[in-house]
């Protein structure tokens, strides 16, 4: 290929006297390397090398000077901008003003403004005097447009403008002034001063050759003017003809200015190149739904298109959106055998660094308790899970996590989580603006200790570690500012955002994958473009600025129009002479955008006619048939039979026996797979850390308190008799029950300190109030007498079951909240807090799975009623199943007793089970059977509801 | 000057909307090549502006190659310039060139967009901080104010009683104690412009101290008192009663007589009954007190006068007061939290920099209303003289506050303006949009300057049948709904909906009538049946209707389903999916924004399951379910041995060990790398076929990481709470159904539209609508505004009107949900909807849209009437039908070429390495001593001079290679240096310098020695060397040597190495 480059490398080989003491300025390094690359393959013989720079190089390399550090810079200006203003701003706040501004001041410096002039407040004075001859008419107009805008009376928004605006001035001269004080510049201020030297510039030693520019700043117009004018220098463009000559389009627009120029006019070509006329290359379009598809696209389009002992270096795929890099490479066909990135590899992507922005973030949740430091237990339990963390101790970490779960921590104590070791002690402290870059100093060079030298992560550290580093000395020796560590963390944040580090290899061989801008110059046979949306190619409009629009416009500094027409030259320079071109943009939006086409799409498919440009864009199609989620079913085989036997008399030797809960049955009846994954499986639901004290730790809770209130009672009394006079007495014990009751839950062991969660707290007021509804309903049935209470008994029952093997005892057994006695019944009494009904259909409702009121709650209770006559045979009072929802506690009318529906409306209370046991009984038996058929499989419920808030809906795809 | 008349174009549905807008649009950007740039077209949504922009550039691109004087809007062009159409045709060519090539300035946008411009540009007057990030997600900001409340709890007594009083007050009522759903609920209207609206009141209320107490103790002293004078009425009753000698059972009714109500007085959670309609009647009317034949007559008489007559009048308007203090009651907890959140939400927006969606509309209103228009040009840099305002019908009360100084601007200097809308598709209310913006206000707020109202009554959409349809039906549903509304809220309100439905008369366009073919419309009537649900039904329905239409030759492309709700279109999608599974040559794929989610996949479930794994090594479950839905995907049976704790089939088991040996090395990996890693192990680069819901998945990764710390962790709590909500995207032209809601379907139009579920409700006070209202609490106080939910009850309290108000919206909103339904079909409307058994006739009957379909096909046709519904409808099938089906040619799609895509996971380490960094750590100090010295190296090797030296020093330290203690070390190392006299030669500036000067080899090898000292004749070449001497640097500088001597041919060149550390120059030759 005989790109521009090259032709230029040509051309100035061929001059007499050779490259030595000659200078090239290319717009990036990039065509620096390039065209390096072409020299050498032109010459014979050695010889000496041209120097080769960019034109920033060129503009400190006169000034003998550079640009301090942004942060620094931004301080600096703080400083000024503090005492100028009235009104007090933190320097957190006004950093992301800072950064704007600064960059006004770039550009008004990089395009010689008069600061003065620009900042001048004509809302006052009418007239522009006459010294204001340096504009034309037009921006005199654009100018006075602006200032007549204020003609209006004085609002509120213009004052706040004004007062802002007026500052500018004497902040750019102060900060100027504090800068050259401090022997420090910034890039605007340094072209200026170059430019205004000029005259007393001594000749430079090199002979000046600029190649590949479009548009120039007006220091740096004023540069090369004076260095063609005054020592010949020489300017070759890189330019094509479809866009120079034809006024409309925007990517000539500099060129033709320039071309019009007495200096830089002679420089251009007699004969524009018509490269792109000529070659008439092929053009395609793809639209893609997702951003990431084009991965796909782009890996087909190579594996497809191009002939396997291709040139891979005359290909180039181009990004404008960096973050598409990975997901290309990622997917690049085997025949690529070469890859050269100009982009880096980011920083911020890497583990490491996640890592730690995430101590950082920690820092937002901490709090401090009787001097002690807490952290919130998310952004920890995070933490713990890294693997830098946890490879470093992982007993420490798994125990921790374990009691963290167990113990449902909010807050975690300081002290506990330095147990770890050092890394942990580093991590999990208390960050002051003071010593927090010490310790990120400090644990990445510990991160660092553990790993090999040559590794991919050690290399990303060191690079953290040098700009932390910077950052530390700014903020420890120019920055005396209290930082915020939010404020802290944006700086970190956009200071890695930006750290990339560079990939190994031969830049001139293989694959080429670049950004727009580094395209520059550089010719490729096949050209594939990602990302053609508007927002992407061309970036969006961000032109942010303290300068309005008019007044930029009107003194000469860059406005959209401006940036437009440079990314329009960079896209039709990839055409000049490339024989294939491949566009692909996508439809997904991205912050409530939807992707559109790119301008340059427009503008080909209309404009440029010729066969091979495609006017219709290809859409491409991925496959979306979703896999079916058939039932699943799960026979009982001989191991699953075997296991069912331990819950019978059949139990194998050495087995653990079991019983059938009332619960295990409700399961069974709610869905025979759920019955299976929950006792046969076993597949174990993980634990979380629940902030909220959700419905089951709630009731949890209930139950617990109740218990320690009766319980706690009962112990101190000799009989179980509870009287009018108990209730009272009771009344006192509500407050500790339920404190007992929350220790319990979450295994606290010591009391002292430990403060409970807002939710945790909202929760106990209630809790109380529940329990103080309880015995208010007590009080008015006493007296009474208390038979069990929940856990200090468990009840165990055997039933005979017809199975295959013949009858079995088949063991039952549960937990009974209370039974009481109460006049001439006796009360199995379950604590209920979800919604629970009294009301069921018949005792064969209680065992109907299709039913959808199937009322567990009674089913449940009526299994008491067995388990207390098998264990209490010699009973011959009623039993009375009730359920005491505490839902309906504070109901005038509240009734704890089920309540059969006989008929429309009409209620039959139930005074005793022995009346249903018969019926019960054989319902039960009836299910129990079903369990034991090894016919019967553990199948789906046909009732997706009952999967909602089931922990398999996920396996079950429900 | 001349006054330009405001143009309002009132357009139903299918009237060449766009096209009246393109025409407008282009009639001003056709004035001169850059008019475009002053013309602000907005839109109702980000892909309305898109289309709209491709519309005006294909018209331009139309009219440029070819002008067509049968068309309306190349007439109103030629017409309106008076040109020939070769000149229309240059001047839409140059027009055209210009936007493309000034594409910044064409403007067509939503109005957020515009206004985020506005604010951005404003953002230092407005108190801004620069660089904000604008927060659509406002659902997840709730979340994190409770969350904020709730943390909040523990150190704030105030809040802590306040939050247990209601959570008390919440169990008392039968509830649930967790507040947190309800204060998250009603929090979230704080986002709302009717909040907004009442925002200043509501603060100043609550930031007043205790005077949210006292209003809470007022509400319960006034709810005490009422309790007392229940007791005390009920006793009194008793005693008339009693005084009597009279039960309640001997009052008409016997057992079940009016008279309870005495009894009920005083009940603990409703102190005064509510009275029945029938009871009401009974006030004021003794003779009904007692039956005919009663012989107690006379006494209950005497009891009436006695006292119980004026007792029951009085319990009505005591009711009143009840459940006027009942609905205030029911939100006052939250209510009271609104100053607490408003709090938190300050400081959440400060802390993370955002600017919530829901704010741009109070900013912009601040800034167009305390600024003229042209210092707002100014300052966002677009000078608008025109503006072009879509579906104006949605726009709300705050965006038109906000655009009104720019329209009024605009209009004082005469130029064109002009907005269209149609009250009938105003269905955006619930986001504020104010139809009566349209329907009057407008007009009277800039009426003055002029206004042209233009009706666009033709349709170019619809069939011939389908518009008879729509007209017929629509005018005898406003009419019924008008009358209904009328008996049951009062005429005025009637009046509202007769007057938005007035033009609801459409013309068929002669091109549709032309094609001499009808339209279809088929509505059927679906009778419960009690097996199975009405859902069920008409989801076993829908493949048997797709099959019907696609055996006519409709495509899938051509039909859309619509629905009411995101829920039913994922319902449909199952539907859909679920029967292909079962009839495999049925298999109609469907699009979906809103059904097709991700999570849908097993192939995505399979992943997380992974990546959960992974996270957390304790997660069994997951580690199991990855295997369980590896299995489904590769069709192997899902056997005991895939769930049982310690077993794994046989084919399972090697994939699972080294999915469980490579853990530890998935951990280390970057986000993205992990995922693609996770998809290889598992197979998924395979042939796949969810490859879609793949993809999708991995852009939901992609989007995530660009804006969040990217690891797992975080990633798998995004998850959790946001990336579920993810559907996947297909292209447009995708030939599958579209399934979307009525209200996405708005602008849109399809051959064929079927309606699966028209059963929705006219006015649904289930759903916790909120509304503002004042209160009157205390005389010495000032009125407070209070949430409402709006429910039945609040028609028997004070704030009936509210309630009446609101009530008609919605029924005008879902009457216009409904037109605009039935006005997206070209061809074919197919509806269903619910039949009731038990039918009531009558006005009173109307409470969903069903009822009133049912109604309508039983309402006699008038005149101007195109189609008498009952002649069309089949009482015995419960089936409308009129029209008739047409097929279509057999379309033949072009056969293209496809691009094939790539899926094959090559890790990028293996094409591509970083560079290692230069430099190392070490525990005391920052470098090495070898690096130290290399650093030295480097920074000498760039310097010409001392002075440049020190520049290099000053660039290294502040790129952060170096802090200050390390930067005056090597500036004293190096001034060290400087005094070997040699050295100092080389660096005093007196003599040429060529430093890292390169010598190219053919084939682009070079060489660079670090030093070139040209002294006279003689050059000497140096070299810097650290360590220890070594021949292998003499060498290489006698390498040096040479090349000099090729190209300097009449020069003596000399060789020296220099030993920065030993401080030792050696000659070498
Ligand atoms: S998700 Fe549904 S089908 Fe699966 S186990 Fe749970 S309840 Fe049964």
């Amino acid at each position: 290929m005989n790109g521009f480059l090259k032709q230029t490398a040509r051309t100035l080989l061929q001059r007499e006297g050779g490259l030595k003491g000659v200078k090239v300025i290319l717009p990036n390094r990039r065509a620096g390397l390039f065209f390096k690359k072409y020299l050498g393959q032109l010459i014979a013989k050695p010889i000496w090398m041209p120097q080769v720079v960019t034109i920033e190089d060129l503009f400190y390399e006169i000034a003998r000077k550079r640009p301090a550090d942004k942060l620094r810079l931004i301080y600096e200006m703080y400083q000024v901008y503090s005492s100028l203003s009235q009104v007090e701003e933190s320097f957190d706040r006004f950093y992301f003003w800072g950064e704007m501004i600064l960059k006004d001041f770039n550009d008004l410096d990089q395009f010689l403004v008069n600061p003065e002039k620009l900042f001048t407040n004509l809302k006052e004075q009418k007239v522009l005097e006459s010294d204001w001859s340096f504009l034309n008419p037009e921006q005199v107009a654009l100018i006075k447009a602006f200032w007549a805008s204020f003609e209006e009376r004085d609002q509120y928004h213009q004052e706040k403008f004004l007062k802002f605006w007026d500052l500018l001035f004497p902040l750019y001269l102060q900060f100027n002034a504090r800068l050259e004080s401090r022997g420090l510049a910034y890039g605007g201020g340094i072209y200026r001063e170059v430019t205004q030297g000029l005259s007393d510039m001594d000749a430079p030693g090199a002979h000046h050759v600029f190649v590949g520019f479009n548009a120039f700043t007006t220091t740096e117009e004023k540069l090369i003017k004076h260095l063609i004018s005054q020592h010949g220098a020489e300017i070759f463009w890189d330019i094509d003809s479809y866009y120079l000559s034809d006024p409309a389009q925007e990517a000539g627009l500099f060129f033709r200015d320039y071309q019009k120029d007495p200096v830089f006019g002679p420089t251009f070509p007699e004969s524009i190149p018509r490269q792109i006329e000529e070659k008439r290359a092929p053009v395609k379009t793809y639209t893609v739904p997702l951003k990431i598809n084009q991965a796909n696209v782009v890996a087909g389009l190579l594996e497809q298109v191009v002939a396997d002992k291709e040139n891979w270096e005359e290909t180039v795929v181009i990004l404008p959106e960096e973050q598409l890099l990975f997901p290309i490479l990622n997917l690049l066909p085997d025949k690529v055998n070469r890859v050269n990135v100009t982009m880096g590899y980011p920083v911020k992507q890497t583990p490491v660094y996640t890592f730690l922005e995430a101590v950082l973030e920690l820092q937002r949740y901490t709090k401090s308790e009787n001097g002690e430091v807490m952290f919130y237990h998310k952004p920890v339990r995070e933490l713990l899970h890294t693997v830098y963390l946890r490879e470093i101790n992982p007993d420490f970490v798994a125990q921790l996590i374990e009691e963290l779960t167990r113990t449902n921590t909010i807050y975690l104590p300081a002290k506990k989580l330095v147990r770890g070791g050092a890394l942990f002690s580093l991590v999990f402290q208390k960050l002051t603006s003071s010593n927090l870059l010490e310790v990120v100093l400090d644990l990445i060079r510990k991160l660092a200790a553990g790993l090999d030298e040559q590794s991919m992560e050690q290399s990303y550290l060191l690079q953290c570690f040098k700009q932390m580093n910077r950052l530390k000395d700014i903020f420890e020796q120019d920055i005396r500012e209290e930082v915020s560590v939010e404020f802290f963390i944006r700086i970190f944040r956009q200071v890695f955002g930006e750290i990339k580090l560079p990939f190994q290899g031969e830049p001139l061989e293989g694959l080429q994958l670049m950004g727009v801008l580094e395209s520059r110059n550089l010719d490729f046979k096949r050209v594939i473009v990602c990302n053609m949306n508007e927002g992407s190619f061309p970036p969006s409009n961000s032109m942010n600025s303290m300068v309005p629009f008019n007044l930029r416009r009107a003194f000469g500094m860059p406005v959209q129009e401006q940036n437009d027409a440079i990314y329009a030259y960079t896209f039709y320079r990839l055409l000049h002479q490339a024989e294939e071109v491949h566009l692909l943009y996508t439809t997904a939006g991205s912050n409530g955008q939807v992707g559109e086409k790119s301008r340059y799409i427009h503008q080909l498919q209309i404009e440029m006619a010729h066969e091979g440009l495609v006017k219709e864009d290809e859409v491409i199609h991925v496959p979306v048939n979703l896999t079916s989620a058939g039932p699943i079913t799960i026979p009982k085989d001989a191991r699953i039979m075997d296991f069912l036997n331990r819950y019978t008399d059949r139990i194998s030797e050495g087995q653990q026996p079991i019983t059938f809960s009332p619960s295990a049955i409700n399961i069974w009846l709610d869905c025979r797979l759920k019955f299976y994954l929950t006792y046969i499986a076993g597949l174990e639901v993980p634990e979380e850390v629940q902030e909220e004290v959700d419905p089951a730790i709630f009731g949890n809770l209930v139950h617990l308190s109740l218990e320690n209130l009766y319980g706690g009672y009962l112990q101190t009394k000799h009989n179980r008799r509870v009287e009018a006079t108990d209730i009272d007495r009771l009344k006192d014990y509500i407050y500790p029950a339920v404190e007992k009751a929350i220790f319990t839950q979450y295994f606290l062991e010591n009391k002292e300190g430990y403060k409970l969660t807002g939710q945790l707290t909202i929760a106990r007021d209630v809790l109380q109030k529940y329990l103080l509804g309880v015995l208010e309903k007590d009080e008015a049935v006493v007296p009474f007498e208390i038979i069990s209470l929940e856990a200090a008994r468990k009840y165990k029952a055997q039933l005979p079951v017809k199975t295959s093997d013949g009858i079995s005892m088949v063991s039952l057994g549960g937990i009974i909240d209370r039974v009481d006695n109460i006049g001439d019944s006796i009360r199995l009494i379950d604590y209920k807090s979800g919604a629970d009904k009294k009301e069921f259909k018949s005792v064969e409702s209680l065992f109907d799975r299709n039913d959808k009121s199937r009322n567990k709650a009674a089913m449940q209770t009526f299994f008491y009623g067995l388990l207390y006559e098998a264990n209490f045979p010699a009973n011959r009072l009623p039993l009375k199943p009730a359920l005491f929802n505490l839902r309906e506690i504070f109901k005038e009318d509240f009734n704890p007793y089920l309540q059969e529906v006989i008929g429309r409306g009409e209620r039959k209370e139930v005074n005793d089970y022995g009346a249903y046991r018969e019926e019960y009984v054989a319902r039960l038996k009836l299910s129990l059977e079903e369990i034991f058929d090894p016919n019967q499989v553990f199948d789906q419920t046909e009732d997706h509801q009952k999967c909602q808030f089931c922990p398999f809906s996920a396996i079950c795809c429900r | 000057m001349q006054m330009t008349p405001f143009q309002i174009y009132k357009s139903s549905a299918g009237s060449g909307k766009t096209y009246t807008l393109t025409t407008a649009y282009l009639k001003l950007a056709l004035e001169q090549p850059t008019a475009f740039r002053q013309v602000l077209a907005v839109t109702f949504t980000n892909k309305a502006t898109q289309e709209m922009k491709e519309r005006i550039i294909k018209e331009l691109k139309r009219i440029k190659h070819r002008v067509d004087p049968q068309q309306q809007m190349d007439q109103d062009l030629l017409e309106k310039w008076h040109l020939d159409p070769p000149e229309l045709a240059q001047r839409a060519s140059g027009v055209l060139t210009a936007i493309l090539h000034d594409y910044s300035a064409f403007s067509v946008s939503t109005i957020d967009s515009f206004f985020q411009r506005v604010i951005r540009a404003f953002a230092r007057e407005i108190d801004l901080q620069a660089k904000f990030d604008v927060e659509m997600d406002l659902e997840a900001v709730m979340s994190r104010l409770v969350d904020r409340l709730m943390l909040r709890v523990v150190d704030d007594p105030e809040l802590h009683r306040w939050m247990v009083d209601f959570s008390i007050a919440r169990i008392t009522d039968g509830g649930s104690w967790d507040i947190r759903k309800p204060i998250h609920d009603l929090g979230k209207k704080m986002f709302q412009e009717d909040f907004k609206n009442v925002q200043h009141e509501v603060k100043a209320f609550l930031e007043e101290p205790d005077m949210l107490h006292q209003f809470r103790q007022q509400l319960y002293l006034k709810k005490k008192l009422i309790f007392e004078q229940a007791h005390a009425m009920k006793d009194l009753a008793t005693q008339i009663r009693q005084q009597h000698g009279l039960n309640w059972e001997d009052f008409t009714g016997g057992q079940k007589t009016f008279a309870r109500c005495f009894d009920q007085l005083g009940a603990p959670l409703k102190p005064i009954p509510e009275l029945s309609d029938a009871q009401k009647k009974k006030i004021g009317d003794p003779d009904g007190w007692a039956t005919k034949t009663s012989k107690n007559k006379a006494a209950i008489h005497a009891a009436y006068h006695d006292g119980l007559g004026d007792l029951l009048a009085k319990m009505e308007s005591q009711e009143k007061e009840w459940i006027t203090l009942e609905v205030i009651s029911k939100n006052l907890y939250v209510f009271g939290l609104f100053g607490y959140l408003l709090q938190e939400l300050a400081e959440l927006k400060d802390e993370e920099n955002l600017l919530l969606i829901s704010e741009t509309n109070d900013f912009l209103r601040s800034i167009t209303a305390d600024n003229e228009a042209p210092f707002i040009y100014e300052k966002v840099g677009n000078q608008f003289q025109h503006f072009l305002l879509d579906e104006f019908q949605d726009t709300s009360g705050f965006q038109w506050a906000s655009f009104r100084p720019l329209l009024i601007n605009s209009l004082s200097m005469g130029k064109k303006n002009l907005i269209v809308g149609d009250v009938k598709q105003s269905i955006y209310r619930w986001r504020g949009g104010e139809m009566r913006l349209l329907m009057e206000k407008v007009e009277q707020e800039i009426g003055h300057f002029g206004v042209s109202i233009k009706q666009l009554a033709t349709n170019y959409r619809s069939l011939p049948q389908v518009v008879y349809f729509n007209n017929t039906l629509f005018r005898q549903l406003s009419r019924l709904l008008a009358d209904s509304l009328s008996a049951k809220l009062g005429s005025d309100h009637g009046e509202t909906i007769r007057k938005a439905y007035a033009e609801v008369h459409q013309h068929v366009a002669p091109r549709q009538a032309e094609k001499g073919i009808s339209g279809k419309v088929k509505l059927e009537f679906i009778a419960p049946e009690a097996d199975q649900s009405y859902n069920d039904k008409v989801l076993g329905a829908l493949p048997g209707q797709v099959e019907q239409l696609m055996a006519l030759g409709y495509r899938l492309r051509d039909i859309a389903i619509l629905v009411r709700k995101n829920g039913q279109a994922a319902e449909i999608a199952d539907a859909f999916m679920l029967h292909g599974h079962k009839e495999p040559n049925q298999r109609y794929e469907v699009l979906s924004d809103e059904a097709l989610f991700l999570h849908k996949s097993s192939v995505v479930k399979c992943l997380l399951a992974a990546l959960k794994a992974i996270d957390d090594p304790e997660d069994r479950l997951s580690e199991r379910s990855i295997w369980i839905h590896w299995a489904r995907i590769g069709g192997i049976e899902l056997g005991s041995e895939l769930f049982e704790e310690g077993s794994m089939p046989e084919n399972l088991k090697p994939l699972r060990e080294n999915f469980i040996l490579k853990m530890p090395l998935f951990r280390r990996l970057p986000l993205m790398d992990l995922l693609e890693a996770v998809v290889d192990l598992l197979g998924f680069n395979e042939e796949l076929q969810e490859k879609a819901y793949l993809s999708g998945l991995k852009e939901a990764f992609y989007d995530f990481a660009e804006k969040n710390r990217a690891d797992l962790g975080n990633f798998l709590e995004w998850w959790e709470q946001q990336g579920h909500k993810r559907t996947i995207k297909l292209p447009e032209a995708h030939d599958a159904i579209r399934i979307l809601t009525i209200h996405k379907s708005k602008g849109l139009q399809f051959k064929v539209v079927l309606l699966p579920f028209l059963d929705w409700k006219l006015f649904d006070t289930a759903k916790d609508n909120i509304v503002w209202a004042r209160y009157n609490w205390d005389k010495n106080h000032s009125q407070v505004t209070i949430p409402l939910t709006l429910r039945n009850n609040l028609l028997k309290s004070d704030f009936a009107s509210i309630f009446l108000e609101e009530s008609l919206l919605h029924h005008l909103d879902n009457l216009n949900m409904l037109y605009v339904a039935f006005t997206r079909a070209e061809e074919v409307i197919w509806g269903m909807t619910p039949l009731k058994l038990k039918e009531g006739k009558g006005t009173a009957n109307l409470s969903t849209v069903a009822d009133l379909l049912i109604q309508a096909m039983s309402l006699p046709s008038v005149a101007g009437m195109e189609l008498d519904l009952p002649s069309h409808f089949d009482q015995e099938k419960q089936l409308f039908e009129t029209g008739e089906w047409h097929s279509l040619p057999p379309i033949k799609e072009p056969k293209k070429d496809i691009q094939p895509l790539l899926w094959q996971y090559r890790p990028w380490e293996q094409s591509l390495q970083v560079k290692n960094v230069f430099g190392s750590f070490e525990d005391a100090g920052l470098f090495r001593k070898r690096d130290f010295g290399l650093l030295v190296h480097a920074l000498i090797e760039r310097s010409k001079d001392v002075k440049d030296f020190m520049l290099e020093l000053d660039t290294l330290y502040f790129e952060g290679g170096i802090d200050a203690k390390e930067k005056k070390a090597l500036e004293s190392q190096f001034i060290e240096l400087c005094k070997l006299e040699k050295f100092s030669g080389w660096f005093d500036g007196r003599h040429r310098v060529l430093t890292e000067q390169g010598i190219l080899l053919p084939g682009g090898e070079s060489k660079r020695p670090d030093r070139l000292v040209f002294k006279g004749k003689r050059v000497e070449v140096v070299d810097f060397k650290t360590g220890k001497e070594s021949k292998l640097h003499s060498q290489q500088i006698i390498g040096y040597v040479d090349l000099v001597r090729q190209m300097e041919k009449e020069a003596e060149v000399e060789g020296y190495l220099c030993y920065l550390e030993l401080g030792s120059i050696i000659k070498v030759n």
